[in-house]
């Protein structure tokens, strides 16, 4: 059986954040292969990347690192932040859907009083 | 904390660090080279083709055991329990249930994580989440469990184990060659074997729906 908190508490060490930086800046390997990724490999990436937010939410002070003393806390700090990032979105979207269909009505407006 | 103790954690620390490094090797690359017996073996992803192959073979054992009325489907499997009073779909309402109650748990600790909520409001809703963790995973064992005989769970074994023995290869001086000419010979390759070429497979393919 597949330990995941071992794979969690590998993907939060300093040496795979730091690893997964370099690689996005310097378009580097991340694994010793570059495609042909196995499941474990794409889920242990996952949690980079899980980790890798979090890790930025604190730097930037969106969150203390009390979210990083439990595997609880950083999922549901992670579902938390994901549903008010969409509804964020969604509403952005909205906005722009209506000022977009505002300018569009104006113009036909004009359009039409040609 | 006696010396007793310390030397316990000190013991689980190091366990902890050996298995973080067999972790570590296994994630590094998708190929997987390991000793046993004084053989060494070669384990790497399936190729299309390999994927392919095994998938013909799946359709095959589903036919084969289609045909066998020893095997029985999830559904008639689901039938019999509930002739014997067992409702394995409610197992599954429970598990859903469980699941969005957690959940709505979890987004209220997010909350108040995010907002520097004190300690003692932290702990309480991670404790009734952990009760609601252990509760599902309960549930889900059982429900593995009652299914495990099922027509597609053997299908799905015999697939993991066809792909193992189509990938698994030996070292012969120089030169990597299959591990086993024929699917009878991995079937009677040492337990100790076949298991831990398993594992690799699994963790390589994950569930092999291809």
């Amino acid at each position: 059986m597949l330990n995941y908190t071992l794979l969690r508490k590998l993907a939060k060490t300093p040496h795979y954040q730091d690893l997964y930086n370099l690689c996005k800046e310097l378009k580097m390997n991340f694994f010793e292969n570059n495609s042909q990724l196995t499941s474990i490999q794409i889920t242990f990436l996952k949690y980079v990347c899980f980790y890798y937010s979090i890790f930025m939410d604190v730097s930037i002070g969106d969150v203390s690192e009390r979210v990083l003393e439990d595997e609880i806390y950083e999922d549901s700090y992670a579902l938390y932040k994901n549903k008010k990032d969409k509804k964020t979105y969604k509403q952005g979207t909205q906005q722009n859907t209506e000022e977009n269909i505002g300018r569009t009505s104006k113009w036909l407006f004009k359009s039409q009083r040609k | 904390m006696t010396e007793e103790t310390k030397a316990e954690a000190a013991m689980s620390k190091m366990k902890e660090l050996l298995d973080m490094n067999d972790l570590e090797n296994i994630i590094q690359s998708n190929e997987q080279t390991f000793d046993l017996d004084e053989v060494t073996y070669r384990l790497k992803k399936p190729t299309y083709k390999q994927r392919q192959e095994a998938y013909k073979k799946r359709i095959e054992k589903y036919t084969e055991f289609l045909k066998d009325k020893s095997y029985l489907l999830e559904e008639d499997l689901k039938k019999l329990y509930l002739e014997r009073g067992l409702d394995t779909d409610e197992i599954l309402k429970m598990i859903k249930n469980k699941g969005d109650r957690r959940n709505s748990i979890m987004l209220q600790l997010g909350e108040a994580i995010a907002h520097n909520a004190p300690d003692n409001e932290l702990e309480t809703l991670k404790e009734e989440i952990k009760l609601l963790n252990d509760e599902i995973q309960q549930l889900s064992i059982k429900r593995t469990v009652l299914f495990d005989t099922s027509l597609e769970q053997q299908v799905m074994i015999h697939t993991i184990s066809y792909l193992t023995y189509l990938i698994t290869e030996k070292k012969e001086g120089e030169n990597w060659v299959r591990a086993w000419n024929t699917y009878d010979e991995f079937e009677n390759a040492p337990e100790k074997l076949i298991n831990h070429t398993t594992y690799y497979v699994t963790l390589m393919s994950g569930t092999p729906d291809f």
